[in-house]
């Protein structure tokens, strides 16, 4: 390519002008630092590049001619008005670049290349407390692509709260399936399964009784740049909500196994698992090694035990399959958290686990009474009344303010109406001091109407006198005198009743009385659904959705990658920490502009193309157009190891490979690099001088490491 | 509040089950009776909160069982009957099923019951799995 094929000449008048105004600028100048200061964190432009727009395409040439000279990487136009994305040289800032192409009358405009980037730097108010998104350089991946739509992402999980109004839009939905209609549309053995399943109710509404499943889902896709809440690592994905954990974050493998068959066969291709235990589970591993035929990851949380991995495994992470990928947790400052699992050998990446913010349902007391200032509402018959002291106040509400209990009492204070309507996981805290004797008892009970029927609840008081826990599953009876005590009743039966009673029911018998019962700050409390509300929690659970998202976004860029090449994109890409050396197989937090960005796609199509007794020539596809060249290595078929053949310049797509023997067969591969980063390999072709054959095909794409790695 | 329940589910599922009949009869007997403890102290005595000294947590009464490749129904049903076995649901289709112990027995002396069987290829606790907030 010489400069008569790409340089027409210009006009006399245009070149003194174009060469006053290099005069002008020496070219020095550009050798030194901006004076503007540090970059802010959150920089508008991408570094290193500016858009100029000129006014005529002859002086877009004059300049590509010259590109050394005026430090200038690469220039490319975009579209056909003359605009040109320019890449500088490294020690150009770009306000410098700004400047001097500012001065040449036949730029039209330059400026930094600050639209695009400002596109994708979300608008979500509270992305600046999502301190894990930046540090793994995932607005850098976002300039790359911020679309995450062509890769659905099950989570099986608590479920999630999936009318969220910065989750609602990535829930995925199951086109086949008719909502509501109770036919199983699709025939995929679930009846409305339109938003997943519940695998614990065995219903089509996975709605999140805990709120571990809806913050997951939010790390990796709430809603991106739509000016609420947070943004997750997708901006827009399906998640696949899968409901195999109950109120209180446990699961069974059973469930877990048949929520791992439903993304399998309805789409999925990355399966979020932040949870772990230490039992191994034979049927387990064979549902992921179903996932692994399917071609799906499974992105699993390492543990919370600070414990090594290597030794005491934890599963599903410590399967030995080549789809899992196992996540420990970092914190802000790129070190191993506290509580994280580790192990040289089971553990693979890090990411961002502490302090997390995502989308988490409201939690919200729907009745709260402290008898401080009244007992408005409630139903008190006598003896029933308020008495002094309270838990940390002056009033609490006893069976027996006089003294002892009456013997044969059937007496109960009963709460006025609440609402549990959209509610998940309800429960009643209340504290509780004093004595009732054998036979003498507190019942907690419940109903939907004031008039009942009363149903009593199992109570857990806790007994600080002789430690843990006690559960009452017919009334609460004996001594907790001189401390007041915290007890708890899950209610989770009345989740989404729009009427509710509570009561305190005491009984006594006819033999023996005591001080009784003094109860106090009683509360209500449940999760909401479809709130706009967001927590901060830590976990490996947390970590896992940062490298599930990740994924996706690799994924839905490059669709034609394999699972396997989806994990090395992730494992090669990290950024090495010391604080992960030797804990974590790849010592390193994942990093997503690193698999994203800088990768260049592989050269396909590659084969040869025809053959003579002195040359063998290949051909093939250029899929990176910011490719630096390619490389071509070359083996005899017969074995030995590849060697480099041939270093070719962008832009190349035949070489004629004349250095071979007649008759002699040869293996060749390919791949495309850049300046800091090389494709996959191609597949090897074969081909012997004077009678051809051919195969070959594309490849992955990983960082350096991948060979490193594989060895 | 939530973290009380978070920790006494676990070892609520610990709970033991009435005393599995004799290994040597392992006709079905249909007695769902379960023995629950009412003083939470007893079932704390069986966990630990390393939960290793007192082995694996998994869900009491239940069983994972696969069975080998291209399984009849009907030889699935007759093993589930002998066994004292109901069927709960296919775990993952076509032969993994996950099963209710009917007559009280262990879950360890029933997987022992079960070797016997050359149709299963293998049968394994209904293991707790838990969720990874800190």
């Amino acid at each position: 390519m010489g400069p008569s094929q790409r340089y027409r000449p210009i006009p006399a008048a245009l070149l003194v002008l174009f060469l006053a105004v290099a005069l002008v600028l020496p070219l020095g100048t550009f050798g030194q630092e901006s004076k503007a200061g540090p970059a802010p964190q959150n920089k508008p432009f991408a570094p290193g590049e500016l858009l100029v727009k000129f006014k005529t395409a002859t002086r877009a040439q004059a300049y590509e001619f010259d590109r050394e000279r005026f430090k200038i990487k690469a220039l490319k136009r975009l579209g056909e008005r003359g605009v040109h994305r320019i890449k500088l040289a490294q020690e150009m800032s770009v306000e410098e670049a700004q400047n001097f192409f500012r001065q040449d009358p036949e730029v039209e405009y330059a400026e930094p290349n600050y639209y695009r980037y400002l596109a994708r730097t979300p608008d979500d108010p509270s992305y600046p407390s999502q301190w894990g998104l930046p540090i793994i350089s995932a607005p850098a991946a976002w300039d790359h692509s911020i679309n995450c739509t062509a890769t659905v992402v099950a989570v099986i999980d608590s479920g999630a709260d999936y009318e969220h109004p910065d989750l609602a839009a990535n829930i995925w939905t199951h086109p086949a399936e008719i909502a509501g209609d109770g036919i199983d549309n699709d025939g995929n053995g679930y009846i409305d399964d339109t938003l997943g399943w519940d695998f614990i109710f065995d219903n089509g509404m996975p709605i999140d009784a805990d709120g571990h499943g809806t913050h997951v889902a939010g790390i990796i896709a709430a809603v991106g740049n739509n000016s609420r809440g947070v943004t997750g690592v997708c901006w827009n994905a399906g998640i696949m909500v899968l409901r195999a954990f109950d109120a209180v974050g446990i699961g069974t493998v059973a469930d877990v196994i048949e929520a791992m068959q439903y993304a399998r066969l309805n789409g999925a291709k990355i399966i979020n698992a932040s949870y772990a235990d230490p039992s191994f589970s034979q049927a387990e591993q064979d549902a992921v090694n179903a996932l692994n035929s399917a071609g799906i990851l499974l992105i699993a949380a390492a543990g919370n035990e600070s414990v090594d991995n290597d030794q005491r495994p934890s599963y599903p992470a410590s399967y030995d399959l080549p789809n899992i990928i196992a996540v420990t947790a970092t914190n802000q400052s790129d070190h191993l958290a506290g509580f994280s699992n580790y192990g040289l050998q089971t553990v693979h990446v890090a990411a961002p686990g502490i302090d997390v913010l995502s989308t988490y349902p409201s939690e919200v007391d729907v009745l709260s009474e402290n008898f401080e200032t009244g007992t408005a509402g409630w139903t008190l018959p006598a003896p029933i009344n308020r008495t002094r002291p309270g838990y940390n106040s002056a009033w609490s509400l006893t069976d027996s303010p006089g003294g002892n209990y009456a013997n044969n009492l059937d007496v109960s204070a009963v709460s006025p109406a609440f609402d549990l309507s959209a509610r998940r996981s309800t429960v009643l805290d209340f504290f509780l001091e004093g004595r009732m004797l054998a036979g003498d008892r507190l019942l907690v009970e419940t109903a939907e109407n004031a008039g009942g029927p009363w149903t009593s609840q199992k109570v857990w008081v806790q007994n600080s006198v002789a430690g843990g826990w006690q559960s009452f599953d017919s009334g609460v009876s004996g001594d907790f005198t001189g401390a007041w005590q915290a007890a708890e009743v899950k209610l989770d039966h009345l989740d989404g009743k729009s009427l509710g009673y509570l009561r305190f029911r005491f009984q006594t018998d006819a033999s023996g009385t005591a001080d009784g019962y003094n109860l106090d700050d009683v509360v209500i409390s449940a999760l909401g659904t479809g709130q706009d509300t967001y927590d901060f929690i830590s976990g490996t659970s947390m970590a896992t959705p940062h490298v599930s998202g990740l994924a996706a976004l690799i994924w839905s860029t490059n669709p034609g990658l394999t699972a396997p090449q989806v994990k090395d994109r992730i494992l090669d890409c990290v950024d090495r920490l010391p604080d992960l050396s030797g804990k974590v197989f790849t010592a390193g937090r994942v990093n997503a502009n690193s698999s994203l960005q800088n990768i260049p796609a592989p050269p396909s199509r590659f084969a040869v193309t025809g053959d003579s007794d002195s040359q063998i020539i290949l051909g093939w596809d250029d899929n990176y157009s910011d490719a630096v060249g390619f490389r071509i290595e070359r083996r005899e078929a017969a074995g030995g190891a590849f060697a480099e053949i041939a270093l070719l310049a962008p832009g190349t797509s035949v070489y004629h490979d004349t250095g071979v023997q007649t008759s002699k067969t040869y293996s060749y591969r390919a791949r495309a690099f850049t300046s800091d980063n090389a494709s996959a390999y191609t597949s090897e072709i074969s081909a012997t001088a004077a009678s051809s054959s051919s195969g070959g095909g594309g490849g992955g794409g990983g960082c350096f490491l991948t060979s490193l790695l594989a060895d | 509040m939530k973290w009380l329940i978070r920790i006494m589910v676990p070892i609520a599922l610990f709970f033991m089950f009435s005393g599995c009949a004799s290994q040597e009869q392992p006709e079905a007997k249909e007695t769902s009776e379960v023995r629950s403890i009412h003083a939470a102290g007893a079932g704390e005595n069986r966990i630990t909160s390393d939960g290793a000294t007192t082995g694996r947590p998994y869900v009491p009464g239940q069983i994972l069982v696969r069975f080998r490749n291209g399984i009849e129904a009907k030889e699935v049903e007759r093993i589930r009957s002998e066994a004292g076995l109901q069927i709960l649901k296919v775990a993952s289709a076509p032969d993994l099923y996950l099963m209710k112990i009917t007559d009280g027995c262990e879950v360890e002396d029933m997987l022992v019951r079960l070797k016997k069987y050359p149709e299963i290829v293998y049968a394994e606790p209904n293991y707790v799995r838990t969720l990874k907030e800190n």
